[in-house]
């Protein structure tokens, strides 16, 4: 099996220090770094992510392999400065002024981080302006809300909202999760997309970066 | 009189099958051990972290009625509202699995230890419910009845709800506070009452409007159980 393929495999498999040590081996095989990402971590978070959609593994298994692609990430993350790799895109990620639930939003962030994306996670308890602030200074396309109760739900229309005011649509984009949170209310509040879990948010948010309709027809 | 529970640890642990059944993983799942192994160790975490308290005060029908009104959120037509009137005693509680797991849980996402961290964020839910369930064996032991218990938030009783209940628990005295968007903080607490009364009160059907985006009925087996813990003839 080609070295990358190895890569791939064993992240799927979960096996950390075997993806680390075969990275190491990469690198000094000179494989370039951007290959290695994608050909070997990100395609063995592909693997998993796709079991996980056929319901052959759960999200356990899908944590274990996002762990050893992170020990595989730590690793090539100078090399991809160096060489200025740039990331398939650049998400804002928050849990909605209010909500104090982290672990479902994190979850979303690992997945995203497993499929290429840049992550900026702010947290909990996010305020609208600070979603829209930290998107418009980290260079951010798509703002990443979950929320879950349905006291803290009407924040996102806020965050909704303040886009629109400062003519924003269109440039950041929108994506919300959460349990009492469904695809009805994200058309209704005029989000671009709504995502069921993380694997589907990594789904949506790559539609929207490659400038797909979303769920109002258009960025 | 207002009680305040030290909760032991044991008998509140879930085990390595159920942290994982929580995760959506099926029992009949293949490839389980190292999913199992991450599960044992977020049991231990969970064991050395655990602070677990109570906080349980006795109501009347009257007061309560008061309570479950709320902030006028609450669904027409509600289980409860139908039940507690009829109720022999009622039981207002709260407990929390304390601030340290919390924290726990945070440091192992910080560390990048991702399956751990779920592992015993799953581990925490599980004993926040169970705890919620040793507080009510507790009383059912004391009263030799048994009784179900129901949460703001859920079948129609609105989380506003929550807001009455504190201010007569003061749960503050076990470190439980509530947020403006009626959110315990420390994140595994459950609260509510707990109705005790003859079998035939609690006996209801599960058609009430909300019941249609309810996943689990979990109440059609709570009705079911009452039977079985408590010996009615006696
Ligand atoms: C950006 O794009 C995206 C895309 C996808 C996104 C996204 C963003 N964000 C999330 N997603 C999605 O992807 C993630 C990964 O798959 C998912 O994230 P989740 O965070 O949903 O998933 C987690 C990985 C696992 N899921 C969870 O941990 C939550 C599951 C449910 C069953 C749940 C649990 C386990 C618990 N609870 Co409770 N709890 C419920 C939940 C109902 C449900 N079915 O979801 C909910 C949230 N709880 C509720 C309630 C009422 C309560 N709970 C309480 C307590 C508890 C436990 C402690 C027992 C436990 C743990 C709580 C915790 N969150 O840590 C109380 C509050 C606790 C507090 N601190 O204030 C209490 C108030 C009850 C009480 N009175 O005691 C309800 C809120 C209702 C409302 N009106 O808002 C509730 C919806 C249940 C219900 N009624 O159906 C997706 O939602």
């Amino acid at each position: 099996m080609e070295l990358l393929e190895q890569i791939a495999d064993q992240l799927e498999k979960g096996q950390a220090a075997t993806v680390a040590q075969l990275t190491t081996e990469a690198i000094s095989a000179e494989i370039p770094a951007a290959e290695i990402l994608n050909g070997g971590l990100i395609a063995g978070m592909d693997l998993v992510g796709e079991k996980f959609r056929k319901h052959e593994v759960f999200l356990p298994h899908v944590l274990l392999a996002a762990k050893a692609m992170h020990a595989g990430m730590e690793l090539i993350k100078p090399l991809l400065m160096r060489d200025g790799v740039r990331r398939v895109g650049k998400a804002v990620l928050g849990t909605v002024r209010g909500d104090q639930h982290d672990i479902g939003k994190n979850l979303v962030g690992i997945m995203l981080e497993g499929a290429g994306f840049e992550v900026l996670d702010l947290g909990t308890d996010v305020a609208p302006e600070r979603f829209v602030e930290a998107a418009l200074a980290g260079g951010a396309t798509v703002i990443g809300m979950s929320a879950l109760l349905t006291t803290t739900m009407p924040v996102m229309r806020e965050v909704i909202e303040l886009i629109n005011e400062r003519e924003l649509r269109g440039r950041l984009r929108t994506v919300i999760g959460g349990a009492p949170v469904t695809e009805d209310y994200a058309r209704e509040i005029g989000a671009d997309a709504y995502a069921f879990d993380g694997v589907s948010a990594v789904d949506r948010i790559r539609d929207l970066v490659a400038g797909g309709p979303g769920l109002l027809g258009g960025p | 009189m207002r009680r305040i529970l030290d909760i032991p640890v044991e008998g509140i642990l879930p085990s390595e099958t159920a942290i994982l059944g929580q995760q959506g993983v099926p029992p009949t799942a293949s490839s389980l051990e190292p999913l199992l192994a991450v599960s044992r160790l977020g049991r231990e975490d969970m064991a050395a972290h655990f602070l677990g308290r109570g906080i349980l005060v006795q109501v009347s029908v009257t007061e309560f009625s008061t309570q479950y009104k709320g902030c006028g959120g609450n669904d027409s037509r509600t289980p409860l509202g139908e039940i507690f009137p009829r109720a022999e005693a009622l039981f207002l509680f709260a407990v929390t699995c304390g601030e340290a797991v919390t924290v726990r849980i945070a440091e192992h996402f910080a560390d990048n230890d991702y399956p751990l961290a779920a592992a015993l964020d799953a581990a925490a839910s599980l004993a926040a419910d169970q705890a919620a369930q040793w507080v009510q064996d507790l009383v059912e032991a004391e009263l030799s009845m048994a009784g179900i218990r129901y949460s703001p938030g859920y079948c129609g009783w609105h989380i506003s709800g929550q807001e009455a209940l504190f201010a007569k628990l003061k749960p503050e005295a076990i470190g439980l506070r509530l947020t403006d968007s009626f959110l315990m903080d420390p994140l595994k607490s459950v609260s509510g009452v707990i109705v005790f009364g003859p079998p035939e009160i609690h006996r209801f059907r599960d058609d009430y409007s909300f019941c249609a985006e309810c996943a689990d009925h979990e109440c059609r087996g709570r009705i079911a159980s009452l039977n079985s813990r408590i010996d009615w003839e006696t």
